[in-house]
């Protein structure tokens, strides 16, 4: 079994060491006493009154479950040396700050490989932990922009759309886990630790290829597409009926187009000569995406989904948050996990992925804020009660955040 | 190997795979491997080989089956054979791969391997600690199993589209094709996890990731949300709507930036830079909730200022006060970006027409190491006689019979 310490916040890193959580390590999530992660205080809303706040953010509360968690002082000395305690009982080390960070802390990679040379440490700061913007900061948005991502997203006919979700932080998360894993295996061939730099915008290089290729290779800028695609036609998403309901529709070939004529009934628009081709599609798009609206604009989109994909025709429901609760394919893979936490009661959270055909898949509750501290503190670390009163009352640790809002202080 | 000890390029030296995958997101899952050591031999149906050959961007535009750049990115450090899996001949070499190996990974439509006689099965009978991932659409159960998937399809059944975009507007999808790359890089994981528990049990594992499922996963957990109290995030244009609606992208002089002052020190260091100190000190600025209240007087406080300044100006003044600001540069600004080069983020990989090609490099490295030189993407059929004449034993008469009768 690994033991991580996670020194993360917010959602890329705490994302990368869910998933070894997931996978049976020991994870041993850090917070401070004075700086409790800032995710806690996100993702709020509705939520807006209640003791505790800081334990009903659905965000923390997802990618933070099968972790312990402890609050510990790193800028108090005795804070520091109990971390590199727990550094020496450990595998991995994940964090996510720029370097200057770590150093002012004094628990960059040499220190603590003083203290145990099979450490695996990944560092993951938004830009990397060299070049002249090292120190620059991002969320998920930021590090996506920088990747290109932004530049090539939203409507044909508008400017570079932000992500609602954010790829900056998930991507990175995943790269951050794979690349633990790589170093736990590079630990075993050198019989050493190592030491990771993980660029969140360089990891997310690889997920726009096709764009940067363009470039490189051809010179070309891609622009914004929306819903629309280069040759491809119909390409597009269309309401239906009811409330804010859509349908995407994809027909990939002419052969794709054909199926999709014989699902609606063979309409005549459909038997139009410049329909018959891909390229003639293209040419008369809007006003096939006019007939193609009229049908859809009467029936709801898992109707219109099944009709086509039935058919053969790429489709797919525009699925909102309650979409996804209810949606029978999901369910009959029992995606969707229900965990019951303290402060927050019995929620449905994502359930794993990848899926291990041999592997026990149990979820514990994101941790409250300092719960394991008597675990980590007393068990693993073997101080006494009195000792852990005693870092209490001098404030190194704590199972209160001393600061349990997002404010300007 | 024990002296190379400054680079990643070798940590996955103990790990072999068969890659029976295609187009992107099974490559995507190999190349990691690939390109941190693991051995990767590419199974490819010997008429026109992986279908991402077909992708662009095509080197000068002109299409072609070693001409596309994406195959090229997608596929270095592997070797390529070409085996008709079809004939029972081409079934056996694979098989012999397969026993051999520590991984095999396929991105076939539910039901192909069993129809090719490969069925899991299959593989643990002559490999008993056999490894095998399988990246499917949807899964290889549930009612939408065999369902059809493109980028638009994957990103609205997997929660992206929903909250993307002008509320008066349809939904609008995110740019590129991420929803690949995540299902590869998630398989990528599955893939050393096996691997790490088949070293611990002496068993086989099986991993399987469902595009759909990966997306979801991604996503800001809308539906967790929903679950909690009931909110249902909808479309919000150019902020971002999820606790932080202070994340606008707004127009420059010479573009667009994003403005990701997220938090509320954040946003506070953003209006003294732009001489708005004023408001920094009003009571209704000082807590996040009361920052989203006031985010459009907020946002029209800081144009003039942004307005009048060009992208990149504004990302190194806000930044160097420790502000999240982004230029939102485009694939050639990516590309030319200073920062990237002193780090060599991208590299350059030989071709076999001449040249170098430019592709982004190993997404991770050795603290204090520039990255290491990646070997091409394989021709169709490269390595088919090495592997089987090296490998396997067959001769080089077995090879060119074979090639005769269309099992390679």
């Amino acid at each position: 079994m690994l033991r991580v310490v996670d020194l993360t916040n917010g959602w890329a890193g705490p994302l990368a060491t869910c998933l070894l959580g997931d996978f049976g390590a020991e994870v041993i999530k850090v917070e401070s006493p004075s700086h409790m992660d800032w995710w806690r205080g996100a993702g709020l809303q509705g939520t807006v009154e209640g003791p505790k706040l800081y334990e009903q953010s659905p965000t923390f509360n997802t990618v933070n479950r099968n972790k312990y968690g402890i609050a510990l002082e790193l800028t108090h000395p005795r804070g520091r040396a109990l971390f590199k305690e727990l550094i020496r009982v450990s595998d991995l080390l994940i964090a996510n700050y720029p370097p200057r960070i770590l150093r002012k802390l004094g628990i960059d990679y040499q220190t603590l490989a003083a203290v145990n040379p099979r450490l695996v440490m990944v560092t993951l700061p938004a830009f990397g932990n060299s070049g002249p913007e090292c120190e620059y900061v991002g969320f998920g948005c930021t590090t996506e922009a920088m990747a290109g991502i932004t530049w090539v997203s939203g409507y044909e006919d508008g400017p570079p759309q932000m992500l609602s979700n954010a790829i900056g932080d998930p991507g990175s998360a995943l790269n951050a886990c794979f690349a633990a894993l790589v170093g736990v295996f590079e630990r075993e061939r050198r019989g050493a630790g190592v030491s990771i730099d993980l660029s969140h915008v360089e990891g997310l290089l690889p997920m726009n290829a096709a764009a940067l290729l363009d470039y490189t290779i051809n010179g070309r800028v891609q622009q914004r597409q929306g819903n629309r695609h280069p040759t491809l036609a119909p390409h597009g998403c269309y309401p239906c009926r009811g409330d804010d309901e859509w349908v995407v529709i994809a027909v990939t070939s002419d052969r794709q187009w054909e199926q999709f004529c014989r699902a609606l009934g063979d309409p005549p628009w459909a038997r139009a000569e410049r329909f018959a081709t891909m390229a003639g599609r293209k040419a008369a798009e809007d006003e096939l995406d006019r007939y193609i609206t009229a049908w859809t604009q009467e029936r709801d989109p898992y109707e219109v989904m099944e009709t086509l994909q039935q058919a053969g025709v790429p489709a797919g429901a525009v699925l909102s948050g309650p979409g996804i609760l209810s949606d029978a394919h999901l369910a009959a893979r029992e995606f969707l996990l229900a965990i019951e936490k303290a402060e927050a009661g019995v929620h449905l959270y994502p359930g794993f992925v990848p899926r291990f055909q041999r592997a026990a898949s149990a979820a514990r509750p994101a941790p409250c804020f300092g719960e394991h501290n008597a675990y980590v503190f007393g068990t693993l670390l073997g101080l006494s009660a009195e000792e852990i009163a005693q870092l209490a009352a001098e404030r190194v640790i704590s199972q209160e955040p001393f600061f349990p809002t997002l404010s300007a202080r | 190997m024990g002296s190379d000890t400054t680079t990643l390029a070798h940590a996955l030296s103990s790990i072999r795979v068969v890659d029976l995958t295609h187009y992107i997101a099974g490559p995507y899952c190999t190349k990691l491997l690939a390109d941190y050591g693991a051995e990767v031999i590419k199974i490819e149906r010997p008429e026109d080989g992986d279908g991402a050959r077909a992708l662009p961007p095509f080197f000068g535009d002109q299409p072609g089956r070693e001409r596309s750049g994406l195959f090229f990115f997608l596929n270095t450090n592997k070797q390529s054979i070409t085996l008709n899996l079809k004939t029972p001949r081409g079934r056996d070499i694979l098989l012999q791969l397969v026993a051999r190996a520590d991984v095999v990974v396929d991105n076939f439509r539910p039901g192909v391997m069993a129809r090719l006689g490969l069925a899991r099965e299959e593989l643990e009978r002559v490999n008993p600690r056999v490894v095998s991932v399988s990246i499917t659409n949807f899964g290889t159960s549930g009612p939408y199993r065999d369902y059809q998937l493109t980028d638009s399809v994957a990103y609205a059944l997997g929660g992206w589209m929903y909250p993307m975009g002008e509320l008066d507007r349809p939904p609008v999808q995110p740019g590129g094709a991420f929803g690949q790359y995540i299902a590869g890089l998630y398989a990528a994981i599955g893939a050393l996890q096996a691997v790490r528990m088949r070293n611990a049990t002496g068993e086989a594992q099986s991993v399987e990731v469902s595009i759909q499922e990966a997306l979801i996963a991604t996503t800001l957990y809308d539906f967790v949300a929903f679950s909690y109290a009931g909110f249902v995030r909808k479309r919000s244009g150019r902020q971002f709507h999820l606790g932080f609606p202070n994340l606008v992208t707004l127009p420059c002089a010479d573009g667009y930036v994003g403005i990701h002052a997220g938090l509320p020190h954040q946003l506070h260091a953003l209006l003294e830079l732009v001489g708005r100190a004023d408001l920094a000190a009003e009571p209704r600025y000082r807590t996040l909730a009361g920052l989203g209240a006031h985010a459009q007087e907020l946002h029209e406080a800081l144009l003039p200022w942004v307005r009048q300044r060009g992208k990149w100006e504004i990302y190194h003044a806000a930044q160097a006060r420790g502000i999240p600001v982004a230029p939102i540069p485009s694939p050639a600004e990516v590309v030319e970006w200073v920062h990237l080069k002193e780090r060599q983020a991208f590299v350059e990989v030989a071709h076999p027409g001449g040249g170098t090609v430019k592709i982004p490099g190993p997404p991770f490295r050795e603290s204090g190491q520039p990255p290491w030189p990646l070997r091409r993407a394989p021709r169709l059929g490269e390595h088919t006689e090495e592997i089987l004449c090296g490998q396997l034993g067959y001769s080089t008469a077995e090879v060119h019979a074979l090639r005769a009768e269309g099992v390679l």
